[in-house]
């Protein structure tokens, strides 16, 4: 099968190494390349979401809003990491706000032909689904110690 | 290493200078009365006449004989006393004391180091170590967290180290200011963003213990193996030659077998965080 451009110019990225080209093909088909400036908000606490979201430069500050402590930066993320994942999940709201470090590219699904990907081919969905369930295990676990570090503050 | 004297008898040491490194942390650059030698890792214990002694791991270059830092954060009694001192008070150090880190067991392997907070001042002489035998070492790479930017300590050192071929260097805060524009969070997550070659490192790990804890989850998570996550275990230390108890870390005891041990040594114990 020929390499597209657009394959080797993903299959670095943590995210697109989880498939094979075809898949990464189809995906980037659906994809939409979206910029932002130093310190847009992609995506605010609580709005409902539509698109799932790979980072394919720069990097994105997440946080949360914490009563009588304002907003909490969890972590930063950088190309190859995910965030807007409950744009595949109900009630598909957003649970922490997204906001650019750095001038960021970010690679956007649209989660309804993202989920039509999914029911077709379910061995891609499961690798999704793998991919999704580590990334939030990890920041589960990075926002209990932020928390942590920062209400103690 | 051998040192040159007992190190039971406490030596006189003028203090000759203190530099702010924090609003909660000074480095105390001391003289003492004769040559004075240690392995990075080690720690001495430090008196202050009237106030007591304290454990503290040098910040200093171990090749550096006639001078001996210790960086210290405003904790305590006796920390607090220091923090009040102007320059040219006489202190007290003995030691060396327990075991370093084993420096020629990372030759020809990448060196990680995580650090966090006042963790950081062993590590510098670690890196003053692996700066001298640079040569040795694939790569070295410094992560390293504190609360906000201005809880950084060492600043001008990250710049330094990244112009030394080989030598990487990043920071974290928990919490930016204005001034910031780098990476934000816990900073065992800075490991989402670096390159190592898992087969071929050893991590070192020093900070605070909720920093330990979860930086070494984190490690095992990504894959490192328990013999190969070196942790900087800062007890109770009290007499400094294994006879008072005080620093028990299950059938060990942290002033002789330790501080530094590797994840493998102790994970069975309890309580170790």
């Amino acid at each position: 099968m020929l390499m597209t451009a657009d394959v080797k110019e993903y299959q670095d990225l943590k995210f697109f190494k989880e498939f094979d080209d075809k898949t990464i093909q189809q995906l980037t088909s659906i994809g939409e390349i979206k910029g932002y400036q130093v310190k847009e908000v992609v995506v605010s606490e609580n709005q409902e979401l539509r698109e799932f979201c790979v980072i394919i430069e720069g990097s994105v500050l997440i946080g949360i809003t914490v009563p009588n402590k304002g907003r909490i930066t969890i972590g930063t993320i950088y190309p190859g990491h995910i965030f807007s994942w409950s744009a595949l999940f109900p009630p598909h709201i957003a649970t922490a706000q997204v906001t650019a470090n750095v001038p960021t590219k970010v690679m956007a699904f649209d989660a309804i032909k993202l989920q039509a990907m999914i029911d077709k081919d379910p061995v891609f969905g499961y690798k999704l689904m793998r991919f999704i369930s580590s990334t939030l295990s990890r920041r589960l676990h990075d926002t209990r110690n932020q928390l942590v570090n920062v209400v103690t503050l | 290493m051998v040192n040159n004297h007992n190190p039971y008898r406490v030596i006189r040491s003028k203090l000759v200078d203190i530099i702010d490194e924090s609003p909660a942390i000074k480095t105390f650059t001391m003289e003492p009365e004769e040559e004075f030698s240690f392995k990075t890792g080690e720690f001495i214990q430090l008196a202050v006449d009237g106030y007591g002694e304290a454990p503290f791991t040098p910040s200093s270059s171990p090749y550096v004989k006639e001078k001996i830092e210790v960086t210290i954060m405003k904790a305590g009694y006796l920390t607090d006393k220091m923090h009040h001192f102007k320059g040219g008070e006489i202190l007290g150090i003995r030691g060396p004391y327990g075991r370093g880190y084993p420096v020629e067991t990372f030759y020809n392997q990448e060196v990680i180091i995580l650090g966090g907070g006042c963790g950081l001042a062993p590590i510098r002489s670690l890196l003053y170590t692996l700066i001298e035998q640079k040569e040795k070492f694939q790569k070295v790479i410094l992560c390293y967290g504190s609360r906000t930017p201005r809880d950084c300590i060492y600043k001008p050192m990250f710049g330094d180290l990244n112009k030394i071929e080989h030598f990487e260097s990043y920071r974290s805060v928990d919490v930016a200011d204005e001034s910031w524009e780098g990476h934000v969070g816990v900073v065992t997550s800075l490991l989402d963003k670096i390159k190592f070659n898992l087969e071929n490192s050893v991590v070192v790990v020093c900070g605070p213990p909720v920093m330990m804890k979860f930086g070494t989850f984190k490690l095992l998570e990504l894959g490192f193996e328990p013999k190969n996550i070196y942790l900087s275990m800062e007890k109770n230390m009290s007499c400094g030659y294994g006879k008072c108890g005080h620093c028990m870390l299950g059938d060990t005891l942290v002033c002789k077998d330790g501080p530094v041990y590797t994840y493998e040594e102790i994970k069975n114990y309890d309580h170790i965080w």
